[in-house]
């Protein structure tokens, strides 16, 4: 990969077809002078981002035994720490309290994390998560509210919009990087702007819809009109989607359009499940960086994941149950090799976010990602002691490279502390056991 | 209890009603005869992935490419169909649907196909003409929005085409631009359920939905698509609200044959899980006969199978689990064992195989298994909780797998390793129903070949259903067959799946009464379509579904 590769040639490359694989050494050249003048603007977005790894961790080596700046790393979080733990703050002890419903191995902890509501079976998708309310808040302005994509080729994530409906997610590194960089992708600082006529009349378009489908209110009933408001808000982000595209967009230093992505087997296989992920990655950083969204979910593999080794039959999820704990280890050695590749993932992800330089900061820094896992020691199916990780400042908004233990309360916390950092007007959230009104104050800078 | 007791009750009403109104025809069923009872309420429902495909299609031609929105439909009482009644559109779901409408009014407009949705040609082809608009909208809007149109809806339509047309100087984008606006319309995205005024004359109990919803209703059902012309003609008329001109809607959409393949379709589709198939991955390295080709050949060996049986057979229901006959193509017919000359050629299971019904089918072996070995768990569960309606609480939290994994050395066989499930009395609550029936398959692997051993060990298929015994899966064929539950839930499924909800409690007895009906038609399943279809519960509602409402209420 050139390091004289300029933005227009990438932009040619681009339009010209020309196949050029997005890889982490393109950020080489994507630095250049221009970061400070605009932090001295203080025109940077902050970002909010979630993270999910299937199958947990294993307590014993995850835990830090001290508290606060300057926690100690054991072997598994140390895997996807360490050298970042500044910027990570580490939540552990924080339960996922089930209002007296069942169980459901692997799905209720994260549906609770992320929804305050604890689900009445293992499709039940019982309300809006936090992430959409932040999405809410500080995603009307870009093209695309969020950007929900998950790497283990399965089409599910755990973004929901309401309940009943989940947030549909991308599976392939191509279809995402068309819908970003493809029909509608604009670089400022290339010229005069003309705004596309053809956008225009897809305003109006939505304008029309909107005007027709608002006689269908009369003849509902409420359970349907709250539908259907969801519906006129799905149709209000894409008007805002198309604005965005009349507007001249803004010279963004870090801002460049990738070349083609090339075609990436979509498998269960690890190395590709960590190869698409670390596409993504690379996507969802550039996407951020040109402020095409500032809200990401990004899924490394779901709970019952059945990523596997290439040459083995066992998938990870099966694997947590039917191999042994080797005593003397203290883990399950094969399944371990699962979590190193997971948490290799989860670093990845910061790395790429923290090389995009903001002015004095750095992308990460301006950017909060949330990461959690459906439960504690996968074999246990616990509800208690969730893995969470929040990584970055949100441009300062919250304290970072703590641990903090959370004594057996609702996981639901971190979701109202991070919503109220992003100015979601919320003072509780949660439903009966799971509701709170204490934020984690320790983060709250 | 509550179901017995209904079931004498809705029997003493139907000895009363069939002898007031003579039992004319098929019509006059028994469960069509009750209209006493409140049925559930009406909620519209967001199309499924499939309902959006095949509704364009259904417009506009079979040729059109539809980049399929990628909305996340999720099961509802194992029916895509009922979860839609919960479900709304989602930020980037609605760009899709956006992007998906341009492609599709694009092709619909271009200059080889618009004859068959325009009749006039403009003027000019970059001005607009609002006349040739007008016959545009007049013609279409109607069939996309699946209603009549509103006073004024027209001269809107004809004005942003106008606009359009002088934004891009083409009159045919025009044309597309407001044909994008419906394709995105919550008329369209949406099967709309809309009630009328309650009418104290009526002489029912609940309220009647509009003309305009049962056309919708009965023809998703039926054809899995919106109302063609006729059947909105007959809404807009006032056809469908007589008995007569509603029985004649229903037999007009089961004459045509090619049309309801798309309604059993779907249906089966839907209740077989047949899109989780593409998904549920197998272990390459085990399995390298395992191609997307089989598993394509095999989701259409099991539709088709029961096309075959129950449209052009007309057969048993109950016998779609035993019969021997299916079709099956060259990606099939090793994992068979046949050899298969030409593709979908008609195919008998051998009478000395131990296959028989579409349960013995790779799409169902395969799907209900893990990736690299079978599952008697999950495959005993599928016939338990959607074939006989009996649905398993979900496994403790804290269960320990180690003893069923066969490294592990706790057995060779699925049988031995399960055994550990009897010996505790926690596991065996449930599976000492699931395991029994899930056993009986264990001559298919993980993505039904036959074999007859184990990590070299012989397998043994002995099986239970409730108190019924067999020894092996050729006894559990004919014991599913017969088992009352496995009409009552296919009742049960079917009519979720027509009115789009779970039952009310009062609809219990129409059920009772459904199941009766299936009976005295030698269980045709399209007669029991058809009776679904004359149901109370089909044609009327409590009214508008409100927020916070149970399933049922």
């Amino acid at each position: 990969m050139s390091r004289t590769l300029s933005r227009r040639r990438v932009l040619r490359g681009m339009l010209g077809g020309t196949a050029i694989t997005v890889g982490l050494p393109y950020f080489d050249c994507l630095f250049n002078s221009h970061g400070t003048a605009l932090a001295q603007t203080g025109a940077f977005p902050v970002r909010f981002g979630t993270w999910f790894w299937g199958c947990g961790m294993n307590p014993a080596r995850w835990v830090p035994t001290t508290i606060g700046a300057g926690y100690d790393l054991p072997p598994e979080l140390a895997l996807g720490v360490e050298g970042l733990s500044d910027k990570v703050t580490v939540l552990t002890g924080f339960d996922t309290p089930l209002n007296g419903e069942a169980n459901h191995p692997h799905y209720a902890p994260p549906t609770v994390t992320l929804s305050g509501i604890a689900p009445k079976s293992p499709t039940d998708v019982p309300g809006v998560t936090f992430d959409v309310q932040i999405a809410n808040t500080i995603g009307t302005a870009t093209r695309f509210r969020a950007l929900d994509v998950t790497a283990d080729a399965q089409g599910a994530a755990w973004s929901a919009q309401s309940a009943g409906t989940l947030s549909p997610a991308e599976s392939s590194p191509i279809a995402l990087y068309q819908r970003v960089f493809g029909e509608g992708f604009q670089v400022g600082g290339d010229g005069p702007f003309v705004p596309d006529p053809a956008v225009m009349v897809r305003k109006s378009v939505l304008s029309a819809v909107l005007d027709q489908s608002k006689a269908l209110e009369s003849e509902l009933g409420s359970h349907d009109r709250q539908r259907l408001d969801e519906y006129f808000t799905s149709i209000r982000q894409l008007e805002n989607q198309l604005d965005v595209l009349l507007r001249e967009p803004p010279d963004l230093p870090a801002c460049v359009a990738p070349g083609t992505v090339e075609t990436q087997d979509l498998t269960q296989e690890v190395p590709e499940v960590i190869a698409t992920h670390s596409l993504f990655v690379d996507l969802l950083t550039l996407a951020l960086a040109c402020d095409q969204t500032r809200v990401f979910n990004l899924n490394l593999w779901r709970i019952f994941t059945d990523v596997r080794f290439p040459g083995e039959s066992t998938g990870y999820h099966r694997l947590t149950h039917d191999e042994f704990l080797d005593d003397e280890l203290g883990y399950q050695p094969l399944s371990q090799r699962f979590l190193v590749e997971a948490m290799g993932a989860w670093r990845y992800l910061l790395s790429s976010l923290d090389a995009i330089q903001e002015g004095d900061s750095t992308l990460l820094d301006n950017t909060a990602v949330f990461a959690h896992s459906g439960t504690e020691f996968p074999k246990d199916h616990g509800t208690k002691n969730i893995p969470m990780l929040i990584a970055g400042s949100a441009g300062g908004r919250l304290n970072t490279g703590l641990h903090v233990p959370g004594a057996g309360s609702p996981t639901s916390r971190a979701a109202l502390t991070l919503q109220q950092a992003y100015g979601v007007p919320v003072v509780t959230w949660g439903d009966r056991e799971i509701e709170t009104s204490s934020p984690i104050t320790e983060l709250l800078a | 209890m509550s179901r017995r007791s209904s079931s004498v009750a809705g029997l003493a009403f139907l000895l009363i009603a069939s002898a007031a109104c003579d039992g004319s025809d098929a019509s006059g069923s028994s469960a069509a005869a009750l209209n006493d009872y409140l049925p559930g309420p009406a909620a519209m429902r967001r199309l499924t992935a499939g309902q959006y495909v095949s509704t364009i299609r259904a417009l506009f031609g079979d040729d059109i490419d539809v980049f399929t929105p990628t909305e996340v439909d999720t099961r509802v009482e194992g029916l895509l169909s009922l979860g839609a009644n919960a479900a709304t559109v989602t930020p980037a779901g609605l760009e899709r649907y956006e992007s998906a409408a341009r492609q599709v009014a694009a092709q619909v407009l271009s200059a080889e196909r618009r004859g068959r949705v325009l009749g006039c040609s403009p003027d000019s082809q970059t001005a607009s003409d609002d006349e040739c608009a007008t016959e545009f909208v007049v013609g279409l809007a109607p069939l996309v929005l699946r209603r009549e149109l509103r006073s004024g809806e027209v001269a809107e339509y004809v004005s942003l085409a106008r606009a359009s047309t002088e934004d891009l100087g083409d009159f045919h984008r025009g044309l597309e631009s407001i044909l994008s606006s419906w394709l995105l319309s919550a008329d369209f995205l949406f099967i709309q359920e809309r009630v009328l005024p309650p009418d104290p004359d009526a002489g029912i109990a609940g309220r009647k939905l509009t003309a305009d919803t049962l056309a919708s209703r009965l023809s998703y059902f039926f054809w899995n698509r919106g109302p063609d012309a006729a059947l909105l003609d007959a809404a807009s008329s006032g056809e469908l609200d007589t008995d007569e001109g509603y029985q004649a809607a229903v037999a007009r959409l089961i004459e045509d044959e090619a049309q309801l393949e798309m309604g059993i379709r779907a249906l089966f589709a839907d209740l077989y899980e047949l899109d989780a198939l593409d998904s549920a991955a197998k272990d390459t390295a085990a399995f390298p006969q395992y191609t997307m080709g089989v598993i394509e050949d095999a989701k259409e060996q099991t539709l088709r199978t029961i096309v075959d049986h129950l449209i052009a057979r007309r057969a048993d229901y109950r016998d779609l689990f035993t019969t021997p006959r299916t079709f099956i193509t060259k990606n099939l017919g090793p994992i068979y064992g046949a050899r298969v000359v030409e593709d979908w050629e008609p195919y008998e299971f051998p009478a000395d195989s131990l296959r028989a019904g579409i349960l013995a089918h790779v799409s169902f072996l395969a799907l209900h298994a893990r990736s690299a070995r079978s599952s008697p768990v999950l495959r005993g569960e599928f016939v338990l909780d959607s074939l006989l309606c009996t649905p398993i609480p979900p496994p403790p939290a804290d269960v320990n797998f180690e003893a069923l994994a066969p490294e592990n050395g706790l057995g060779d066989t699925a049988r031995e390793r399960l055994a550990v499930h009897r010996a505790d009395p926690n596991c065996a609550v449930c599976h000492d129903l699931m395991d029994p029936i899930g056993l009986a398959f264990e001559n298919f692997d993980a993505i039904g070949q036959f074999r007859t051993q184990e990590n070299g060990v012989t397998i043994e298929t002995f099986g239970q259903i409730d108190d019924v015994q067999y020894d092996d899966i050729t006894g559990f064929y004919p014991t599913l067959r017969d088992a009352p539950r496995l009409t009552s839930c296919m009742v049960l499924k079917l009519f979720m799946h027509g009115v789009g909800r779970v039952p009310s409690f009062e609809e219990n007895a129409v059920l009772d009464a459904l199941e009766e009906d299936f009976a005295s038609v030698d269980y045709d399943f399209i007669e029991l379509m058809r009776a679904v279809a004359m149901t109370h519960g089909f044609r009327a509602t409590s009214g508008p579904k409100e927020a916070g409402a149970g399933e049922g209420s």
